[in-house]
């Protein structure tokens, strides 16, 4: 009883006892979560405003006769007349390594029912992108642990890689992949006591996601135990449209801190689509002019100051990086709608996700044609580059001769070859989902696939045997994996006890 | 029916023909556009002539101050407030001095949409935000 009165009158000793100058507006018009209010006439543009029963707001329109505010929580205890104040204060999210295996909200207010963050420093919610003298060229890779994406359309830290297909095509799933990857190695290299190990965190940002997707989504990662390295931002469909437009800065920021204090992170946007639905339907409401599809004329750069926060960071400003994957979500296939071709031109590449491939159960469904990374092989180990550099070529000419031999009875040796060879490759990059690969043992399936091993298997079986290699890799052919992990590159003695490795797995298998 | 942005642009039109040169409303001028309302009422006369009130009432505060005060307060800083501001602001300029008990002890000072709070209301509302 004594303590707590002594806290109390402390921090009553505490206050300061001197005059405080607020600036104050009253509201005039409250509608779908916008208030007009006139006054606050010192007010900045993004301040967090205060309203009554702690309900806060964002300055996002200075007009001449008043500000238009998006409030940020419950706007059924306000009404017209209603006193607002300025805080003087941007709208800023705590940060740091407390943030790890919490949920968040818009604001970053944790949502998980674990107790306070606790965290020491806070991170504006809007930041301006690194600049060109801090940045450095992206050239380590981020493992996805998905064969297709690994070997075609590499990842390195700190690029922006969309993930981009209609609805139900596997998009989310490649993120959590990624995610799960990362806490394996996270762990892999925790365990190996490697001082140069980077760890890579990972933030994930829901917006306008269903509830029960995100419950899924973090149920996974909990019995992956990738929850640990992170954070997830959640901005349901339930919630407000600013938190919706709020909830990909705030995770923005909170990969910074992470990308500032020289580690390394990754950032998922899941997904940017609905992120610019939202700003629709504030700039709408704030009575902003609309322009294309009604979306208001700022959309480009509503993504474009948001991806330019991802960035590596030179040796000088702490080798830091930001990656990010932002999904993107088409109709109809439709890659030439508006905000896919913004943010198509804004990112390092993009990974499509088709339909038909889905339907036709290759999973990942990846189309080869339309899936770029244009920070290609810099972001790949020697080792992978040396087996993977033509597996790209060799899957685009597959499906291209697939759709002429079609109508051909007769085929050469060695189009039949190629028909061959490729059907094997797409039936090795078939994967089930959250189970990542470690590099190591896809540079030992993916060499094995190119020294024809695979070529006596009846194509039908090449998943089976992949699976079977791969657990084989796992446990007696562990040596060979071992050293590409260690050294990164596919030397000739290791190619000798790989190849002798798969040889006795090939033995087992057949 | 004119919609409520229509009025208001009304009003703040009649806004402009009440100001005086130095910007602060002017009472003839406001009794004569009062008078012609009254001789030719427009459409939606009495919205109008509320928004026209609150405008008014927005522009006397943007420039005439409002002190809130504990009634029956023996201190002798209002006074000095006052003083002090017409000093500054020469003698046309005003303070209105209004009760407020909710401050239970010191002042709050408005002057357009500047405020200046020292009061025990205020401490508390920090406390309160300081613990929750």
């Amino acid at each position: 009883m004594s303590s707590i009165t002594e806290l109390i009158r402390k921090e009553i000793e505490n206050l300061s006892t001197e005059a405080t100058k607020t600036n104050v507006g009253t509201i005039t018009a409250l509608a779908d979560g916008v208030a007009k209010v006139e006054g606050l006439s010192k007010v900045m543009f993004n301040e967090m405003v205060e309203f009554p029963n702690d309900v806060l707001g964002i300055a996002l329109n200075l007009e001449e006769d008043g500000v238009g505010c998006v409030i940020l929580g419950d706007t059924s205890s306000l009404k017209e007349g209603d006193e607002a104040k300025t805080t003087g204060k941007l709208l800023s999210v705590d940060v740091g390594m407390e943030l790890l295996g919490r949920v968040v909200d818009a604001v970053g207010r944790p949502i998980d029912g674990k107790g306070p963050l606790n965290a020491s420093e806070t991170y504006p919610v809007e930041r301006i992108a690194p600049g060109i003298i801090p940045r450095k060229s992206v050239d380590q890779p981020l493992q996805t642990g998905i064969m297709a994406v690994d070997s075609m359309i590499p990842i390195g830290r700190g690029q922006r890689e969309l993930i981009i297909g209609d609805r139900s095509t596997g998009k989310t799933t490649i993120a959590i992949d990624t995610i799960i990857n990362q806490a394996k190695i996270n762990k892999q290299g925790e365990e190996s006591g490697d001082p140069d190990f980077r760890p890579v965190y990972c933030i994930y940002v829901a917006v306008g996601q269903k509830n029960s997707n995100i419950a899924r989504t973090i149920k996974v990662l909990e019995e992956t135990g990738a929850i640990d390295y992170v954070t997830i931002v959640s901005a349901p469909a339930a919630d407000n449209p600013a938190n919706q437009y709020l909830a990909p800065y705030a995770g923005c920021a909170i990969g910074e801190w992470f990308m500032q204090n020289g580690k390394d992170a990754l950032i998922v946007y899941d997904d940017l689509s609905k992120h610019a639905v939202a700003y629709r339907q504030i700039s709408l409401i704030l009575k902003r002019p609309s322009g294309r599809e009604a979306y208001p004329g700022d959309v480009f750069y509503l993504h474009s100051r948001l991806l330019e926060r991802s960035a590596r960071l030179n040796e000088e400003n702490g080798n830091g990086s930001l990656t990010a994957l932002p999904i993107i979500e088409t109709q109809m296939g439709d890659v030439s709608g508006y905000i896919p071709t913004n943010v198509i031109s804004i990112t390092d590449g993009q990974i499509f996700l088709e339909t038909d491939l889905f339907n036709k159960g290759i999973r990942p469904a990846v189309s080869v044609g339309l899936s770029v990374s244009r920070v290609g092989s810099a972001a790949q180990i020697k080792a992978y580059k040396k087996v993977a550099g033509k597996v790209k070529l060799e899957l685009a000419q597959f499906r291209e001769l697939a759709a002429f031999s079609q109508f051909e009875s007769d085929l050469d040796a060695s189009t039949k070859a190629r028909l061959d060879r490729g059907a094997r490759i797409v039936e090795m990059f078939k994967q089930g989902a959250y189970n990542p690969v470690p590099v190591e043992v896809q540079t030992a399936v993916m060499w094995a696939m190119q020294n024809d091993f695979f070529d006596s298997i009846p194509v039908n079986r090449i998943s089976e045997a992949v699976e079977s290699l791969k657990e084989f890799l796992a446990t007696q052919g562990k040596e060979a994996c071992d050293e590409i992990y260690k050294s990164g590159k596919l030397e000739e003695e290791t190619e000798q006890k790989l190849k002798s490795s798969i040889e006795s797995w090939k033995g087992t298998f057949a | 029916m004119l919609s409520s942005d229509k009025t208001r642009k009304a009003a703040k039109g009649l806004l402009g023909l009440s100001l005086d040169q130095e910007g602060r409303v002017d009472e003839q001028k406001v009794r004569s556009i009062l008078d012609s309302l009254r001789e030719e009422p427009p459409p939606h006369h009495r919205s109008i002539l509320e928004h026209y009130h609150e405008e008014v009432q927005r522009r006397i505060l943007s420039y005439e101050g409002e002190l809130q005060i504990v009634e029956g307060s023996a201190d002798e800083a209002p006074q000095l407030l006052e003083q002090k501001i017409k000093d500054t602001d020469g003698p046309g300029s005003a303070l209105h001095t209004t009760a407020n008990p909710k401050l239970i002890a010191g002042i709050r000072l408005r002057i357009g949409d500047d405020v200046y709070e020292n009061s025990i209301d205020q401490m508390l509302e920090n406390l309160r935000k300081t613990i929750s």
